[in-house]
């Protein structure tokens, strides 16, 4: 049975890990490589890298961290962050990287979906996506960081991915993000309910129970977190310990 | 001791070359028969599809010499489907060092098979030495092999299928053993104890 995958998520500066929310207070937490190696060991079964730098020579150094992980690290990582057309997709996955996400500019420009998963293949292509809840039933994409609406509502723009090439999706909550309280697992189910790809849930992993809930009810094929992780809340190994009591599939 | 590593166009064979070498072999990444003929076991890599690389490979004369290989050989994911009779993926040919053709998933939830799934050994295999079984190993792969003769270990994705085949000196793991941690490295180190030891 295929495991449901627990993906603790780095945000990479200037080729620094960091914490902080919305770019404010920016904390520096270690080395991409150093602390990739210690979730692997802490039972993670996949990593995402976001580079939050805005600078070029962020960019770069970033470029060089992805090859010092490649070249380190045992387990399946995917990174992101201000992916802009075809030839930044190609060298992240020369760099070393096994799946790139794209957001903006896929909302941008969706033809770099389809581009990118013929050149690649659509295993390696994931296609994040920012949403909004404004109203219990209507979620609306959102992009730059979650900061400008987009006239997609988000089942139809899973569609549109998917249909372009899409191997996996990465659904973030924005109303979620940080809140530790819970996934938005309704938001989960309308996209899980039909996708015929992977569906990685993200925003609001607080406690035990959030996991279960977004596996059991939300359908999710794997779940992201962040802070929780960082801050030694919990381990991704305890998490998995706790699904498995449940009977949910994981790897230990 | 020297481990070739077969290369050809569209696989990022980046972290199975770090692997090996953080094991402590000698490698070498070459398309040229003269040069991997020295070699003590073969590993053919597999990122991508099937169809271009069976053209690439069909470029040079390894197409022709790779099934004479005498010692240990692994294919990895595409390495080890393009080692079948033929795949639906194109379609392509294969190398025909086993009997088995290569098909989508028919029964599965999703269109690709990802992530990490559990492995039942069927067969005793110097591959599986110090291994508990199942053990979870991370797939990649939209195409896969029917259980047969060959199959010395099975997983599931809606249906059976071939997570790892053998035929004398011939092996071929669909997992991707660099992905899968620590149980994938013993895979990976289980090989080289073998390439040490083979005797023909």
């Amino acid at each position: 049975m295929l495991a449901k995958r627990i993906i603790p998520c780095l945000d990479v500066h200037e080729g620094r890990v960091v914490k902080g929310i919305h770019f404010q207070g920016l904390r520096e937490m270690g080395d991409p490589l150093s602390l990739g190696l210690r979730y692997e060991e802490l039972g993670a079964d996949e990593l995402v890298y976001l580079d939050i730098s805005a600078s070029v020579e962020g960019r770069k150094t970033f470029l060089t961290a992805v090859e010092r992980i490649a070249s380190r690290l045992r387990i399946p990582f995917t990174v992101g962050g201000g992916v802009r057309e075809v030839a930044d997709i190609r060298a992240l996955l020369e760099a070393g990287a096994d799946k790139v996400s794209l957001n903006t500019a896929a909302i941008l420009r969706p033809l770099l979906i389809e581009e990118g998963a013929a050149l690649f293949g659509r295993q390696c292509i994931v296609l994040a996506i920012d949403v909004q809840k404004e109203a219990p039933a209507l979620y609306r994409v959102y992009s730059h960081g979650g900061r400008i609406a987009t006239d997609w509502e988000v089942v139809l723009w899973c569609k549109e991915g998917i249909n372009r090439g899409a191997g996996e999706i990465l659904l973030t909550a924005i109303g979620q993000d940080g809140t530790r309280s819970g996934f938005d697992v309704q938001l989960i189910r309308s996209i899980t309910s039909w996708a015929k790809v992977p569906v990685i849930a993200s925003g609001g992993a607080g406690a035990l129970h959030h996991f279960l809930e977004v596996f059991r009810e939300g359908g999710a094929d794997a779940a992201l977190a962040a802070g929780l992780f960082h801050e030694g809340v919990l381990t991704p190994y305890e998490v998995k310990l706790y699904l498995h009591q449940y009977q949910i599939p994981v790897r230990l | 001791m020297k481990i070739g590593v077969i290369a050809y166009r569209g696989g990022n064979v980046r972290s199975i070359c770090s692997a090996l070498e953080s094991l402590g072999v000698e490698l070498l990444y070459t398309a040229e028969w003269e040069q991997l003929r020295g070699c003590a076991g073969l590993i053919f890599p597999g990122v991508g599809a099937a169809l271009p690389a069976v053209q690439d490979l069909q470029r040079t004369c390894l197409w022709e010499k790779l099934p004479t290989w005498d010692r240990p050989f692994l294919g990895v994911c595409l390495g080890m489907q393009l080692l079948g009779k033929e795949s639906e993926e194109g379609p392509a040919p294969g190398l025909g060092v086993f009997s088995y053709a290569v098909r989508p998933f028919r029964e599965a939830p999703r269109v690709i098979h990802m992530g990490w799934n559990a492995v039942s050994p069927l067969m005793q295999d110097p591959l599986w030495y110090g291994i508990e079984s199942p053990f979870y190993v991370y797939f990649v792969h939209g195409y896969r092999a029917d259980v047969m003769d060959c199959t010395i270990a099975e997983a599931v994705y809606g249906e059976r299928f071939s997570a790892a085949v053998r035929r004398e000196n011939f092996w071929g793991v669909q997992f991707h053993p660099e992905k899968s941690g620590e149980v994938g490295f013993k895979v990976l180190q289980n090989f080289l104890s073998i390439c040490k030891s083979y005797q023909p």
